[in-house]
């Protein structure tokens, strides 16, 4: 039998544009696309980032599991906290809690093998989400014609509503995607990573926002 | 005869780039920045159009889009604002609601049959006979249209937009401008709309003969410029108010929803106009739209005027007028003292005549163009004196008499106002929080004044949402003399005195009405429809509601006015529609079912398999194989959009017990249970299985259409109950499949190390096991009535299982079967599927499930209605049925009404043909005295044939069970 493996619920769509694929948590991600061009990802691009690992947790204990773990809380509802390696714990709401990794660190692989029904005051929120990252000078004015919420001049991780589907949205810097000496990933080529940098630019003045939908829709 | 000034300061037209078009097929040139309409009456062309129902000759009225004298069609583009849209090169307009273009139009004929045909005239001469009306309707559609629809238009997707500010302001004139740059001094982020396609409003246009004006304006963008928190957008109208300072923004492309925190309303009034015989006669003009002529488009409105007014815009009105060449006949002021201002003086040192307590009685137009104005004047009961008329031969008449604020925004934000007896109009009495007024539509009309009350509302609205800007007193000096006259109407013998010029409403038809016992003001509006035409009664309501006062013998404070609606002004089909966002949900075996050809349907908002087409089949023979295959051998069905719940948390099984109408107490982890929802009423809403996986931990589905409705009503109901719980929504984590039929437990095995066997795994239980090698949560459950599995897998990983699955199961015949397959095999058990066969009032024991609901515990939700429906006992019954007739040739459909003695006794709500049991079965609610066995009852089918069906017991198949629960 093969080993189960995890694909992105996006991985039907982007078979077709041709993907040059690397493996991250054990899910195949499109790393460069046949078409793929630098100067149209700086203007408006899109990564599928599914495969990025990640758990979710709610209840009146949740805040402080986390805490007695060393993970940094957000202290407001809708603000976010960075994690080594690129991750980010977002407060979703005053006792929902999602936590993602980057493309290195390792906090969701410590967290989940203790996130178990039990205890006290303590939920595990099953996350499937397709994760969509987006970058480059347009993205503020995609994001005003597809959400109605204000993110220009927010460091925002925001639960939306709009058109229909829920989607917490995390604005925050990603990094180039891995695909050098970096445990658990693929090895890539350098043209790829290349390529890679300018579709998820690692400045901070693009930081890309992170969307999340749960998987098709929460 | 082009009417084309020499360049005047602060034109809008660009005259170094000519645009050709034609109007009703001639041809014409105008410049770029000109509208239709200026370049038309530029090129002396001043019949722009045709009235809606006397097909009189119209031109221009207000040059605001504040009257639909000209509106005009431009190939498919309908509804085209002549007056304000920008003339495009090619552009072929043609005029509406004429027969022969609006210059020849042959149904001019209508306007000298205007004594019989009164207003509502339809209302009582075409309601009979009955078998006429079509025609008629149709007579009247083709003759009072308001253009030709192309059905091959094409598509527009326009975008949609969000944005956000601080402070919107409403209106960029003189108040605006000011409320905007006080507003931005702060701090704020201000958005400045207009609907005009440059800023200024009256500064660049109601000039008194003076370049002041223009010159404030220049330095005011001056300032705008030096802010760029201040985003300023003319050709963008603010459309309506919703709730929270949502305000729909629309311009040329698209429609944008801006939030706001704070609004500022300085959008001005629209010029209103007097009331006399032939006031619509092209050259009979309000004297705002022949300033807009002059000092936007440099166009002279005509060559000779008279000028009714009864405030000193009017004058300021004869001097811009007189600048540029117009002769002035005389000024004829309402008013009996005249102008109390130095324009008074302006005016005659010119040589303009001017008559103090003068109106004017009629206008005169042969052909299509005004003539003469006949003025009298006018006695103390605002009745003209008819005894010393005085005839004026000009060819314009301009009309300044007042103004009616420009104050639907307010309207809709919740603003108290009230009428004003000093300025002769409604002004804001108490405005919500937030909101901010200024301007004209706050009853300040000096310029100096619109100035400090914009400076003091852009203040206040920034301090409001604190920003640090000092405090003020502003000090706003009364108006001199009122703006507005109370009484701008002078009646006549002989009519055609229009109130409202889109609906050719005149005087006598407000009389009528009010004869009539319509005199309300809401009634009034329904019966005469003056307001409900394009123009929303920009140019009328006001003038109506004087007229329905003094027909009333009350004040306007007294009658009102109508509600203001958003939106406010009409905006174009294709900004609503907008680009289309309609959201549908995959399962993550959406790729699987396209690769078996899965024909789709719609399931809520989720896409389902509707069954998976082969080549050469028809759809009924694939369901009835697909479904023969899962009572043969072994089929699977993708389940995955139930919605699917964990429960976590020492009080989860009270809090099931609560919402829930089982008992799950006893419940024993490794077990499930259906389970049925009521809301508060009784009625059925939902209905699933629940799953305990430990003591403090459950697992339960809803029905697919349920599953957001639900989450959301468990998270209520917890609101209120604060019980120890905490329910998490996994619809989108993890998939679900339902692999069903006498082998499936073979299949199964094939890919998991827990013990199957019917005392390791009976019926109804439930494991946590590997798949595949995939944690599953494994249900024996028998919804389509035999040996079955639902496997509920982590979303990521669920092609992995589905493909083991239909691999495994390849030497059994494995085959996918869709939702229709699914529906008929679920009959042929009875189970009913909620929301299909219930409805919004079906109470459990009404759809066969009262053993279900276990009453005799303390409390669930919905219980006291239960107890309370049940003493009356149930109005119908869903009871099986089959059809008599095999093979009829009609058959019934789900919806079909059960009639008896003629009435209707209830209806179907599932029917098929079963070829497991070789007729058609179905539900169907019928009354509670027709469900005894065997008795027969009549459906009526397409076409009103009668078809005889019987009542039966359910389950059609399998009444024991056997098969779902069947031994290894």
């Amino acid at each position: 039998m093969a080993t189960a493996r995890r694909s992105s619920p996006l991985a039907h769509a982007l078979a077709t544009l041709h993907p040059e694929w690397i493996e991250v948590a054990g899910m195949p991600l499109a790393a460069k696309l046949r078409d793929d061009h630098p100067a149209r990802s700086a203007t408006l691009g899109i990564c599928d980032l599914s495969a990025l690992p990640r758990i979710g947790l709610k209840g009146p204990g949740a805040a402080g599991w986390l805490s007695a773990r060393g993970v940094p809380v957000p202290d407001q509802p809708n603000t976010w906290s960075a994690l080594e390696g690129g991750g980010a714990v977002a407060r979703l709401a005053r006792t929902e809690f999602l936590v993602e990794d980057g493309f290195s660190g390792g906090t969701v692989a410590q967290l989940a093998p203790e996130l178990k029904p039990g205890s006290p005051g303590v939920y595990p929120v099953p996350r499937q989400d397709c994760a969509l990252a987006l970058t480059g000078s347009l993205v503020n004015e995609l994001l005003v014609q597809t959400c109605n919420v204000d993110f220009i001049g927010h460091r925002v991780a925001a639960t939306l509503g709009g058109n229909r589907l829920l989607a917490p949205v995390v604005r925050r810097h990603l990094g180039p995607l891995p695909v050098g000496n970096v445990d658990g990933y693929r090895r890539g080529t350098g043209r790829r990573c290349r390529r890679i940098r300018s579709r998820v630019p690692g400045r901070a003045t693009s930081e890309p926002p992170m969307i999340h939908r749960n998987r098709r829709g929460r | 005869m082009s009417s084309r000034l020499p360049t005047v300061t602060g034109e809008w037209i660009d005259r170094s780039r000519s645009v050709d078009f034609t109007f009703d097929g001639n041809a014409y040139r105008g410049f770029a920045g000109d509208t239709p309409t200026s370049a038309l009456w530029a090129a002396g062309v001043h019949v722009l159009g045709r009235s809606f129902k006397y097909h009189r000759p119209r031109g221009v009225l207000s040059l605001a889009n504040h009257d639909v004298n000209t509106m005009m069609q431009a190939g498919a583009r309908l509804n085209l604002r002549a007056d304000v849209e920008s003339l495009e090169q090619g552009m072929a307009l043609t005029s509406v609601n004429t027969a022969g273009g609006a210059s020849g139009d042959r149904l001019r004929i209508l306007n000298a049959l205007g004594g019989i045909l009164p207003v509502g005239f339809y209302y009582k001469a075409f309601h009979r006979p009955k078998a006429l009306f079509p025609f008629w309707e149709r007579v009247f559609r083709r003759i009072t249209g308001l253009g030709t629809l192309d059905f091959g238009a094409p598509h527009i997707r326009t975008p949609k937009r969000y944005d956000f500010c601080d402070v919107l302001v409403v209106g960029a004139g003189p108040a605006g401008l000011h409320a905007a740059l006080a507003a931005g001094r702060a701090g704020a982020k201000v958005v400045l709309v207009d609907e005009n396609a440059r800023i200024g409003g009256s500064l660049g246009y109601q000039r008194g003969g003076s370049i002041e004006g223009v010159e404030m304006l220049r330095d005011l963008e001056r300032d705008l410029a030096d802010l760029p928190n201040i985003s300023v957008r003319p050709g963008t109208l603010a459309a309506g108010y919703y709730a929270d300072h949502w305000i729909p923004l629309v311009d040329a492309k698209r429609m944008t929803k801006l939030r706001a925190r704070a609004v500022i309303v300085a959008g001005g009034a629209f010029e209103q106009p007097a009331v006399f015989r032939n006031n619509d006669a092209p050259g009979v003009m309000l004297a705002s739209a022949a300033q807009r002529l002059l000092y936007r488009y440099a166009v002279k409105p005509m060559d000779k005027t008279l000028v009714l007014t009864a405030n000193a815009d009017g004058y300021r009105a004869a001097l811009d007028l007189m600048a540029h060449g117009v002769a002035i006949a005389a000024v004829a002021d309402l008013r009996a003292d005249g102008e109390p201002s130095a324009l008074s003086m302006r005016v005659k040192q010119v040589g303009i005549p001017v008559l103090k307590g003068h109106c004017v009685l009629e206008a005169e137009a042969v052909g299509d163009r005004l003539v003469a104005a006949t003025v009298c004047p006018m006695g103390a009961d605002g009745k003209p004196d008819t005894a010393s008329p005085q005839k004026f031969a000009c060819d314009g008449l301009v009309m300044s008499v007042g103004w009616a604020p420009a104050a639907a925004l307010l309207y809709q934000s919740g603003t108290r106002m009230r009428y004003d007896t000093t300025t002769h109009q409604f002004v804001p009495d108490h405005l919500p929080e937030g909101m901010f007024a200024c301007g004209r539509v706050n009853g300040v009309y000096a310029l100096d004044s619109r100035c400090e009350d914009g400076e003091r509302a852009g203040t206040e609205a920034a301090r409001h949402l604190g920003f640090d800007t000092p405090a003020r007193n502003f000090s706003i000096a009364p108006e001199r003399s009122s703006p507005s006259h109370p009484w701008p109407i002078v009646e006549h013998p002989a009519g055609k005195n229009f109130v409202d010029f889109d609906e050719d409403l005149h005087l006598r038809d407000f009389h009528n009405a009010a004869q009539e016992g319509f005199d309300n003001i809401e009634l009034m509006k329904r019966y005469t429809t003056v307001g409900m035409g394009p123009s929303q009664g920009k140019h009328s309501n006001m003038n109506a509601i004087r007229v329905l006062a003094r027909i009333r013998g009350v004040s306007p404070a007294e009658v009102g006015t109508t509600t203001a609606r958003p939106f406010f002004h009409p905006v174009p089909m294709s900004h609503l529609a907008g680009r289309g966002f309609n959201v549908h949900r995959e399962t993550p075996l959406h790729s699987r079912h396209d690769g078996l050809g899965a024909v789709w349907m719609q399931a809520g908002i989720w896409l389902r398999p509707e069954y998976y087409a082969l080549p050469g089949k028809r759809k009924s023979d694939i369901v009835r194989d697909e479904a023969r295959a899962v009572r043969s051998s072994v089929g699977i069905i993708d389940v995955g959009t139930l919605g699917k719940m964990e429960l976590y948390g020492p009080d989860a099984g009270a809090f099931l017990e609560r919402v829930y109408t089982a008992k799950f107490a006893g419940m024993k982890p490794g077990t499930t249970r259906y389970a049925v929802m009521l809301d508060e009423s009784g009625v059925v809403i939902d209905d699933g299985v629940v799953a305990r996986l430990s003591e403090q931990h459950f697992y339960f589905t809803t029905t697919t259409t349920g599953s957001t409705t639900v989450y959301r009503e468990l998270q209520r109901w917890n609101s209120q109950w604060n019980l120890e719980v905490g329910i998490v929504n996994a619809t989108g984590a993890f998939a679900a499949m339902n692999l069903a039929g006498p082998k499936a437990r073979a299949v199964l095995r094939k890919l998991t190390s827990v013990d199957l066997s019917n005392e390791a795994f009976p019926y109804l239980a439930l494991r946590e096991a590997e798949v595949a090698g995939v944690p599953a949560r494994l249900m024996r459950v028998g919804f389509v009535g035999e040996l079955g599995y639902e496997i509920h897998v982590p979303a990521d990983r669920a092609a992995h299982v589905w493909d083991a699955l239909m691999e495994a199961g390849q030497g059994d015949g494995i085959r996918p079967f869709g939702v229709e397959a699914q529906r008929l095999l679920r009959l042929e058990k009875g189970h009913i599927i909620i929301g299909q066969d219930t409805d919004g009032l079906t109470q459990p024991d009404e759809a066969g499930l009262e053993w279900a609901v276990k009453v005799d515990k303390p409390f669930f939700v919905g219980k006291r209605s239960v107890q309370i429906v049940r003493k009356n006992g149930p109005r119908q019954q869903l009871v099986g049925f089959e059809l008599d007739a095999i093979g009829a040739s009609t058959t019934p459909r789900e919806c079909h009404l059960v009639v008896r003695n003629g009435a209707i006794a209830g209806r179907v709500t599932s029917i098929a043909w079963s070829d497991t049991l070789g007729k058609h079965v179905g539900l169907a609610f019928v009354a509670p005295d027709m469900t005894e066995l065997n008795s027969p009852f009549f459906i009526r089918a397409d076409g009103g044939t009668m078809v005889q069906a019987r009542v039966v017991p359910t389950p059609f198949y399998d009444a024991e069970g056997l098969r779902q629960k069947v031994m290894d």
